[in-house]
């Protein structure tokens, strides 16, 4: 179209702090910031493995500097984010219903339930593999 | 409005306003008028239009929330100004932007060609490889089969869901949600033969892949098409696709 136009769209500026104005879009942020820290703990367990490979006495420095506060600090964080991001991921679930009941998709409830029972039952098979009873 | 029966309550609301004739950036205007508790946002623009500033442009027709002409962003939320009651929302003023991650063509009022275009991209009606006659009568189907995709279908195209994401906000090709969602509506109808066609739109560079699941289009939408699930099932449609091209090089998709 040839046509003349008066039209001056005006192209508004997104801030870079667009995320902190709605408390879904925060939530949105930290589940994709938790991903770094997911990628951060595969290292550290990597790190481990490498000093276990070292042999007895370097697997205990390793072990001394694991225990210390700052690691401490560092794998409670780690868990926190790894918590939330398991905790939204099942979440998600209920939006992709892969089969029906009676011709009708499963309720979202029934299906991030049972994925998350699932994942707490298994969790626990691994703690008491790990530590024994309980 | 402003006839027999108006109380002394008044409402301030600031509203942003874009007039490309004469000034180079949208500033906010402020605006207090005559306050009932049965009113809506849009009864509130309509107001102003009437007795105070008629120069004020914005987009509205049914006032029934099913044309989806007024949507715009009240208190950063986007919203169909047709259906938020003033009673309901807390701050003061109230805040009345054009709906975000649009152009402002003026004042309340964006570009939405855009969207527009997006929406033509997946071929938003019954697509047949084997066209038949008229006389032949319409394609027919069972209930059920209409209960697969009568979510999607109940999209009223008002755009909240774009203003909505940050991800259509970050790159203005993306898909996005309402598009995708009404490509999910043909793609579960059983009249439809036009998966290969859309495949494109759908799945391409700036197709669902894009979406983060930010999730903030299902919640905003008035009608509840609940966009985000439509593009996670269309992900899930896509991967089954591609793994059975890959299997299955030779089978009919």
């Amino acid at each position: 179209m040839a046509t003349e136009t008066l039209r001056k769209p005006y192209v508004r500026h997104r801030s870079a702090w667009w995320w902190t104005k709605n408390p879904r879009y925060v939530l949105f942020q930290f589940r994709e910031m938790s991903s770094v820290f997911v990628v951060l703990y595969a290292f550290l367990v990597l790190w481990q493995l490498w000093a276990l490979r070292g042999g007895p006495d370097a697997y205990y420095d390793f072990l001394a500097m694991w225990y210390s506060r700052p690691m401490m600090v560092l794998n409670a964080v780690v868990f926190a984010f790894a918590i939330l991001h398991s905790i939204t991921w099942f979440a998600l679930t209920a939006k992709v219903p892969l089969f029906r009941i009676k011709g009708r998709p499963p309720p979202g409830a029934l299906v991030v339930g049972a994925n998350l029972a699932i994942w707490v039952a298994l969790s626990l098979l691994v703690l008491k593999l790990l530590y024994g009873g309980f | 409005m402003a006839g027999k029966g108006t109380t002394a309550k008044t409402i301030k609301l600031r509203i942003s306003r874009y007039r490309p004739e004469r000034s180079g950036e949208p500033f906010d205007q402020e605006f207090t008028i005559p306050f009932r508790d049965d009113m809506v946002v849009l009864d509130a623009l309509n107001y102003i239009k009437d007795h105070v500033d008629p120069t004020l442009a914005y987009r509205w027709s049914c006032r029934m929330g099913i044309c989806g002409s007024c949507g715009a962003n009240v208190d950063g939320t986007p919203k169909l100004t047709c259906a938020l009651y003033l009673k309901d929302l807390k701050k003061r003023p109230v805040r009345i932007e054009p709906l975000a991650n649009f152009a402002v063509l003026k004042d309340l009022v964006v570009d939405i060609e855009p969207f527009m275009e997006k929406l033509e991209s997946v071929k938003p009606y019954i697509v047949r490889r084997d066209k038949r006659p008229i006389e032949r009568g319409e394609y027919r189907q069972t209930p059920e089969e209409l209960d697969l995709y009568r979510q999607q279908s109940l999209c009223i195209n008002c755009m909240l869901c774009y203003s909505a994401c940050p991800v259509y906000g970050h790159d203005e090709k993306f898909l996005g949600p309402a598009a995708s969602a009404l490509a999910l509506r043909y793609e579960l109808d059983s009249r439809d033969q036009g998966s290969e066609e859309r495949l494109a739109a759908i799945a391409g560079e700036h197709g669902i892949w894009q979406c983060t699941f930010v999730g903030e289009c299902s919640v905003v939408c008035p009608k509840h098409v609940d966009p985000a699930g439509a593009i996670q099932q269309l992900k899930v449609r896509a991967a089954n696709r591609l793994m059975k091209s890959m299997l299955l090089p030779l089978a009919e998709r």
